[in-house]
């Protein structure tokens, strides 16, 4: 079989990697296409455009970075649904929100292919390397069925129900990362401030009931080795995850204060560590902010 | 009253708007273009001596200075850059001036485009809500582009009272939105306090007395809550809480740009949700106390009006 991957970027193109297996080929393209030259590995062939991908390929998956994206990849003039004779199924794994899923489900049902909504809900880039991501996938169950075992190689695949389903639990999971992150950065500081060092602190609270993967995975690996783990998203792009968030809150008209606070803090966090510096750097935010160390220590 | 030769415009006749078009009308004695996407509202427009036109464009293109009272930011871009909108009669000497709450960041991206067309585009806000738009008694804040040019003040002044020049372009919108901050806030602080002072016993007319006597006495608390929570006059028809919602959002907006920590903001905003979600979008922002009491577990703080909808 053939398989489309589109949207190659630091996830997308270990995943398009593992899906080129047992036979099946791999069909990718990605808008960036500084990308897509530093990519060229065997048994993925680069097409040379989203359009070419829905002609040759019964199965596609996507990779996009946010849903204005996702939605010229479905129903931009040079998009999948431009394309008559495409009756494929497009698995969608783009972090976007679950109302254009449910759009984007019913435009390309009513043209006569299938899609699946579904979600990376962590592992990193790592993971994504080795083909062990959790990966959840929603929509109509017999399609998912029908390729399951073609997204077992991505990782774990679980099935989360009706369409959206998948994409709701990824912008939640997000959530719980953002605020996790930014109150496991209050926590250390409060104790820093308190004269407790990050690294006794973080090895201390790692058997704890307050451990978290923000914890120890985000901020303790920087606290014991200096940098953050790969595949952790920049402050910019995080406030796209965050406003997500907010917008899922209010879409369902939900009192989300740790949602709003932490989205908030995050940005602020973002202009004076710099919006390229990782989310989780909104550590060293608050250990300036807390005076937690002396000025001249700040940020080092 | 200072004379103006400048033609005249206006786009955007909701609650706001058209009162402050018609005291225009009526204190400059002229005859005014007027569009809005709703037809219905300019159907009494030979009664103030207004001219309807069909597009913004049309307007503009009658006009030499525009004045805009809309409710987003979104529809200040599509009357301004949209189809047939503003832009599309933009000239040398055509000047919008914006009213609405709304970022300054749309101001100055719609200046920049208008600007290589020689037009402009300036900010205004205004503040003391509806009965005070159909007095012709407004607040207004203005940038100071518009506070040096005596043909708009002209028009600014037909509509207000007072005139408060700020700054840059776009400061007007800035001291708006912070201005809504504070009672977006300060709204749901008040409705908080109050529900906690009554859960513990102080009879809610004890409480607002004192209070008002005290140092957290405030404009908001006298003009809006102590007339309000007693009474229970909280439904529609004045400012709502999804009004609130856009204001804290556009706050926020701002302040993520900036890297600032607003905090309270964001939990109000959170708050005004939950308000929402038991029923209270459109009924007035001070209800907030109605859902402060479902989430404290607690009845009533004051009487509960049945609103007719």
């Amino acid at each position: 079989m053939k398989i489309g991957a589109i949207g190659i970027g630091g996830m997308g193109a270990p995943m398009a990697q593992n899906l080129s297996r047992d036979g099946d080929s791999v069909l990718a393209f990605d808008i960036a296409v500084e990308k897509v030259d530093a990519i060229t590995r065997p048994g993925l062939a680069i097409a040379s455009s989203v359009t070419e991908i829905a002609q040759e390929c019964e199965l596609i998956i996507l990779m996009t970075p946010d849903d204005k994206a996702l939605r010229d990849v479905i129903f931009g003039d040079t998009g999948i649904l431009s394309i008559t004779s495409f009756v494929g199924c497009v698995v969608d794994l783009s972090t976007t929100s679950e109302n254009l899923a449910r759009e984007i489900a019913e435009a390309v049902i009513a043209h006569g292919a299938g899609y699946l909504d579904g979600a990376v809900i962590g592992g990193g880039v790592n993971k994504a390397r080795e083909g062990t991501s959790p990966v959840i996938v929603s929509g109509d169950e017999s399609l998912f069925e029908k390729y399951k075992s073609k997204l077992k190689r991505l990782g774990s695949v679980d099935y989360a129900g009706e369409q959206g389903n998948a994409k709701i639990v990824k912008i939640c999971n997000n959530l719980l990362l953002g605020i996790n992150t930014a109150s496991g950065a209050e926590a250390l500081s409060i104790g820093e401030s308190a004269g407790l060092a990050l690294e006794d602190m973080t090895r201390w609270l790692d058997d704890s009931s307050g451990n978290s993967a923000a914890l120890q995975g985000m901020l303790g690996h920087f606290v014991r080795t200096g940098k953050f783990p790969e595949g952790i998203a920049s402050f910019k792009f995080y406030d796209k995850d965050m406003s997500l968030g907010c917008a899922l809150a209010e879409r369902n008209e939900f009192p989300a204060y740790f949602t709003h606070l932490t989205r908030q803090i995050l940005a602020t966090a973002a202009q004076i560590e710099g919006k390229s510096a990782l989310f989780a750097s909104v550590l060293s935010y608050y250990r300036a902010m807390q005076h937690a160390v002396p000025e001249d220590d700040f940020r080092n | 009253m200072a004379a103006t030769k400048k033609r005249f415009g206006f786009i955007g006749l909701g609650a706001m708007g058209k009162p402050m078009a018609q005291n225009i009308a009526k204190r400059l004695s002229v005859a005014i273009n007027i569009y809005d996407v709703d037809a219905a509202v300019m159907a009494d427009s030979n009664d103030w001596g207004a001219i309807v036109c069909s597009t913004p464009a049309e307007v503009a293109e009658s006009s030499d200075i525009v004045f805009t009272m809309l409710p987003t930011d979104e529809n200040l871009l599509a009357v301004a850059l949209g189809e047939d909108g503003i832009i599309d009669s933009a000239r040398c000497g055509l000047t919008l001036v914006d009213f609405s709450t709304l970022g300054p960041g749309t101001i100055c991206e719609i200046d920049e485009k208008f600007g290589e067309l020689g037009a402009r585009c300036l900010s205004a806000a205004v503040t003391l809500g509806v009965p005070r738009a159909i007095e012709g008694t407004l607040s207004i804040y203005v940038d100071m582009d518009v506070h040096e040019d005596e043909d708009i003040m002209a028009f600014v002044r037909g509509c207000s009272a007072t005139v408060m020049p700020i700054g840059d372009r776009g400061s007007a919108k800035v001291i708006k939105l912070v201005n809504n901050f504070l009672t977006g806030v300060g709204n749901a602080a008040i409705a908080e306090v109050i529900a906690l002072g009554v859960k513990a016993g102080v009879p809610l007319e004890t409480l607002l007395r004192l209070l008002l006597k005290g140092s957290a006495a405030s404009f908001l608390m006298e003009k809006d809550v102590a007339e309000t929570i007693p009474t229970g006059a909280l439904g529609p028809g004045r400012f709502s809480t999804d009004f609130m919602i856009k204001d804290l959002k556009l706050a926020q907006e701002l302040a993520r740009q900036l890297g600032h920590p607003t905090h309270f903001a964001a939990i109000a905003l959170a708050a005004y949700n939950g308000s929402r979600a038991y029923g209270h979008a459109n009924d007035y922002v001070g209800s907030i106390i109605r859902w402060y009491e479902v989430a404290a577990n607690m009845k009533p703080v004051g009487p509960v009006k049945k609103v007719e909808t």
